[in-house]
């Protein structure tokens, strides 16, 4: 059995998932992949990832619904959950501010774009 | 390849694993041949930028004659339209367009061959005419008349499983979505037509030593030639563009992928294929690709132009533009590759 940490990582970004989860997978870990929320919500019940990379803005199920689900569910709360957003700072037209991610109950917080190494510092720190 | 491994990677009774399909809105597909170069489309893509008109797809092919292909909402046709009649005709060229057309986005290709092959099968069926397939870093983007995506997609899970629960086809918004968008959804990240001074990237892959291909041939020869690619040790590659010409009898493949060092079964193939009757063939060795993506790239207006317009500045030749899904695919010859990534680390940059 392997001793990879699995890490699920849910976008609708299917660029970005396939980035990641390459640099994961050089990492050394376990990668599953979802596309939206509620996909994201079945993986998670079905592998139990160490850790959640979750973009924000995300069809059917958005992240911030999703990351308020796990952590008030005794099951999951304690499983890590990095939230992703993009450029907030640079649309005018949105609510998905920083301060809005900052507000929800995610173990750390990543504004996109990020450099992937750096990632890659925050997922180690938060396993 | 032995026939009967070359048999299994062309018939193969097993479903190859998708984790997704999507489907986009309905878009145009513009194609024209260019004389001009790359730098000659700055006008154009500076039109659309000012306009900011999104290019959900871009193509620029310097084989000669030049080609471009340009891929918008059918909501900016008009606009659209005019931008490029007023370019093209002072070169009296005139463009070949399809509307209403669809993106059927398939994912992931993991690179692979042979998901390409069963991808490209999807043209057998007569009630499916495909406009243009391309790789994205993720996906395979397929663009048909937009009336034909459901069609298309049942012929696809003849060949492919989709795994439980997966996103639908179509764009559903969250409950979140809706609040904020007044119940129209999708017009609030994920549609984000912004525009940054210096547009933020994830990062850029530099990939030298690849062999870039250009093999035209008639709609009937469309896996053969891929089987035959297959044949000569190809099972993976950097970048695919397929396009069909005229109402779609002819094919034209453009393909970057890592040769290796021995290039004698790929040139036997290449030098057959280009011996026969109805087909074109170019080969380039020693090619570079610079890949860079980005948020929202799909959506977002001016990426393109600013690319293009900053590698121009700088008297760059680009052999090759390919945008499609969120990335950035700039192709050039030998020494190209550091070039353009010195030249575009002005206005793209990682934070």
């Amino acid at each position: 059995m392997s001793d990879q940490q699995l890490i699920l990582v849910v976008d609708d970004d299917t660029d970005l998932v396939e980035a990641l989860a390459m640099k994961l997978e050089s990492e050394k870990f376990a990668v599953a992949k979802a596309y939206d929320g509620i996909e994201g919500f079945d993986k998670i019940k079905e592998q139990r990832p160490a850790l959640v990379i979750l973009d924000v803005m995300m069809p059917r199920k958005d992240g911030y619904q999703l990351c308020d689900e796990l952590k008030n569910d005794d099951n999951y709360k304690d499983i890590p959950v990095i939230l992703l957003t993009a450029v907030a700072d640079a649309v005018n037209s949105t609510n998905y501010t920083h301060m809005g991610g900052k507000t929800t109950l995610a173990d750390d917080y990543v504004p996109k774009p990020i450099d992937l190494d750096k990632l890659m510092e925050i997922v180690r720190d938060n396993l | 390849m032995a026939d009967d491994q070359r048999h299994h990677v062309a018939e193969s009774s097993q479903k190859l694993r998708l984790g997704g399909i999507k489907f986009s809105d309905a878009q145009v597909r513009m194609e024209f041949s260019s004389v001009t170069g790359c730098s000659g489309l700055v006008p154009i893509l500076s039109g659309f930028a000012k306009h900011r008109i999104n290019l959900h797809q871009f193509l620029f092919c310097g084989d000669a004659p030049g080609i471009v292909e340009l891929h918008f909402s059918l909501e900016d046709y008009r606009q659209s339209k005019a931008l490029i009649s007023t370019s093209l005709d002072v070169e009296g060229v005139q463009p070949d367009i399809r509307s209403p057309v669809g993106t059927l986005t398939l994912f992931p290709h993991e690179s692979r061959m042979d998901k390409l092959l069963r991808v490209v099968s999807v043209a057998r069926d007569p009630g499916t005419s495909v406009h243009t397939l391309c790789s994205s870093l993720s996906a395979f983007c397929m663009v048909v008349d937009l009336e034909q995506l459901d069609a298309a997609a049942t012929v696809l899970l003849q060949d492919f499983s989709l795994p439980e629960g997966h996103s639908p086809f179509r764009y559903e918004p969250s409950e979140l979505d809706k609040k904020l968008s007044g119940g129209q959804g999708r017009v609030v990240e994920t549609v984000a037509r912004y525009w940054e001074p210096v547009i933020r990237i994830y990062g850029s892959n530099l990939k030298t030593g690849l062999t870039k291909i250009t093999v035209s041939f008639s709609s009937d020869q469309r896996e053969r030639v891929l089987l035959l690619l297959v044949d000569a040790g190809i099972e993976r590659f950097e970048m695919v563009h397929l396009r069909s010409t005229g109402s779609g009898e002819r094919f034209t493949l453009l393909m970057l992928f890592d040769a290796g060092s021995d290039h004698s079964g790929l040139e036997a193939v290449l030098t057959g294929l280009a011996g026969e009757t109805d087909m074109e063939c170019m080969v380039q060795h020693d090619m570079e690709m610079l890949f860079f993506h980005g948020p929202h790239f799909q959506d977002r207006y001016g990426v393109v132009y600013t690319a293009v317009s900053a590698l121009a500045s700088a008297s760059m030749d680009i052999s090759c533009v390919l945008c499609s899904g969120t990335g950035v695919h700039l192709v050039a010859e030998r020494g190209g590759g550091s070039r353009m990534r010195a030249v575009l680390d002005e206005v793209f940059v990682v934070p």
